[in-house]
């Protein structure tokens, strides 16, 4: 059986990546199970300087997900390429580092000297985080300046580029189109939804920053909609990221397009669900005789 | 570094009643359960609902060679769930987690616990004796039926109760119990609601005691992988999961949450 996928100039063993912010840089998940396992480890996303994100409180659970408004507080990556990589070198899998700014300058900088790093496979740009007051979001909800911003990155970085999109805008497939068209070697369909929740005993919002994003199984059926929204326009292979609880969950994004999966919220209830979606999806595609999983990818028929 | 942990079914021994809103749970204590420090916590998976799916920190109460205790306030859906478990049931654990209380030797401590903020402080207690420490022990509660576990603290120490409206021991918060009778203690342990955190935190900051505070926050995962339980400290935003529960009071910027 044949599970390996390809994105950009990557080979991956598996299609099973973690999300950025949900798993940390792998080694939090080592009494777990072992990260070499998985098809690519993304990190927490990483800045040019350290950030102190925001105040607390920064998570609400809310039915069937949760919101988080962290604000992407990372120690910048000078930390992560002095400090951090050196301790997760050893894993047998590639590693994606998640990348965010507050300018287009700020990715440039980031991206340039990460360009530079053997260890450091790909690239996933985050232009989608709702919880920063500057860049994050503001970069994948702008048709012109993503556009800005992808061609300053692309000029500056030659390994393998991956978009995170934005779920908060009204025509995904615009944006998936404009990284292709900037050469962009994936897209990661999609960050988290802008949300909120209210405390109705101290009429409170639930978080310091009012709103936050939405993750977790509740937002599933949404993103499964964009990923095969995406997959009718682009040739660029489509990562999809969105309350993935189970390998049914993974087979469905798959079918809908996907060429890979990353497992968040997931993480959290299950520390090594990322290792048993693995194993659900090789068992399925041993019960239905399929040889290589490419055969699954955009499989789905319509009813 | 924190110590290994462990992923696992843990089976229940007995599920004790203590009052109308606390329950101990006994837990069976697993062959390959690395040390548990005091102060420690375990995150419990509880069927999902419509309102909540993510796991339940808990902190360990008391760890004997056979079992662990939990001491669990009944808030929501969740612990509502734990309150029905019986014997030989089975409960999807992760544990040890986080950072616990540094056990010196020969030394005069305080500890200081106010409600359920208790839980953590028993276990503390009982390897505060071990290690030869001379323990008073301050426990603070809501009214006489809120007071609970006062016999097993005193195999370990002095113990002064408070309550607020007076009804069992002496009336008012435990702080000012606390403040009333400090002395040049060693170490200072604290949990509990975070107006007694703060409270706790002022008084050692002002009499130049040293005091180690484990706090409560909400948590997403529990290992350090999310940073959803900031922290404020003197060292930036720290995570409650893996660089505490438990820290050194000095850090800590006034809580505000």
């Amino acid at each position: 059986m044949n599970i390996t996928v390809e994105i950009g100039k990557l080979k991956l063993k598996n299609p099973i990546l973690t999300a950025s912010g949900t798993f940390g840089y792998g080694q939090e998940f080592e009494d777990f199970f072992d990260p070499s396992i998985l098809g690519a480890i993304i990190t927490k996303g990483t800045t040019l300087e350290p950030r102190e994100g925001n105040n607390y409180p920064r998570m609400a659970e809310t039915s069937a997900g949760m919101l988080n408004a962290v604000g992407l507080q990372n120690k910048g990556v000078h930390y992560f390429i002095n400090e951090i990589l050196p301790a997760i070198a050893k894993y047998q899998t590639n590693i994606i580092v998640n990348v965010a700014g507050n300018a287009v300058e700020d990715y440039v900088e980031t991206v340039s000297l990460l360009n530079n790093i053997d260890r450091v496979d790909a690239v996933e740009l985050n232009v989608s985080c709702p919880n920063v007051k500057h860049g994050g979001m503001q970069f994948g909800t702008n048709y012109d300046l993503l556009k800005e911003l992808l061609q300053k990155v692309r000029k500056t970085y030659n390994k393998t580029l991956i978009v995170k999109l934005s779920p908060n805008v009204t025509k995904i497939e615009d944006f998936a189109l404009l990284c292709q068209d900037e050469h962009a070697d994936a897209i990661t369909v999609a960050n988290t939804y802008l949300g909120m929740a209210i405390d109705i005993n101290t009429m409170k919002t639930k978080l310091a920053t009012i709103t936050g994003g939405l993750s977790g199984p509740a937002i599933k059926p949404i993103t499964l909609r964009m990923v095969y929204q995406c997959a009718q326009v682009v040739n660029i292979p489509i990562i999809a990221s969105g309350g993935i609880i189970s390998w049914q969950d993974a087979i469905e994004y798959l079918l809908a397009g996907a060429s890979a999966v990353q497992i968040g919220t997931a993480n959290f209830i299950n520390p090594s669900i990322s290792q048993d979606i693995l194993h659900g999806i090789e068992q399925y595609l041993l019960q239905k005789n399929i040889k290589n999983i490419k055969e699954i990818i955009g499989a789905m028929k319509s009813n | 570094m924190n110590n290994k942990k462990i992923h696992t079914q843990l089976i229940i021994l007995d599920n004790e009643e203590i009052n109308s809103s606390h329950f101990r749970l006994h837990i069976e204590l697993p062959a390959d359960c690395p040390h548990i420090q005091p102060g420690q916590f375990a995150e419990f998976y509880v069927p999902p609902t419509l309102q909540s799916f993510l796991r339940i920190p808990l902190s360990i109460h008391f760890v004997s060679d056979k079992e662990i205790q939990f001491l669990i306030q009944i808030k929501g859906e969740g612990t509502q769930y734990l309150k029905t478990l019986q014997k030989g049931d089975k409960i999807d654990t992760i544990l040890p987690l986080g950072k616990g209380f540094t056990i010196p030797t020969n030394k005069k401590v305080a500890l200081i616990g106010g409600g359920c903020g208790i839980a953590p402080l028993l276990f503390l207690s009982d390897q505060l004796a071990a290690n030869n420490n001379l323990q008073h022990i301050f426990l603070g509660f809501r009214n006489y039926e809120q007071v609970m576990l006062i016999d097993d603290f005193k195999k370990y120490g002095e113990v002064i109760v408070s309550t607020d409206d007076g009804s069992f021991g002496d009336k008012g918060v435990i702080t000012d119990i606390f403040e009333k009778k400090l002395e040049k203690f060693d170490y200072v342990y604290s949990c509990g609601p975070t107006i007694m955190i703060n409270k706790v935190i002022e008084i050692c900051k002002h009499n130049n005691l040293y005091c180690e505070v484990s706090l409560e926050t909400l948590m997403g995962c529990g290992i350090g992988a999310c940073l959803c339980c900031a922290i404020s400290t003197k060292n930036g935003n720290l995570r409650a999961c893996i660089d505490g529960p438990v820290f050194d009071s000095n850090l800590i910027n006034n809580l505000n949450y």
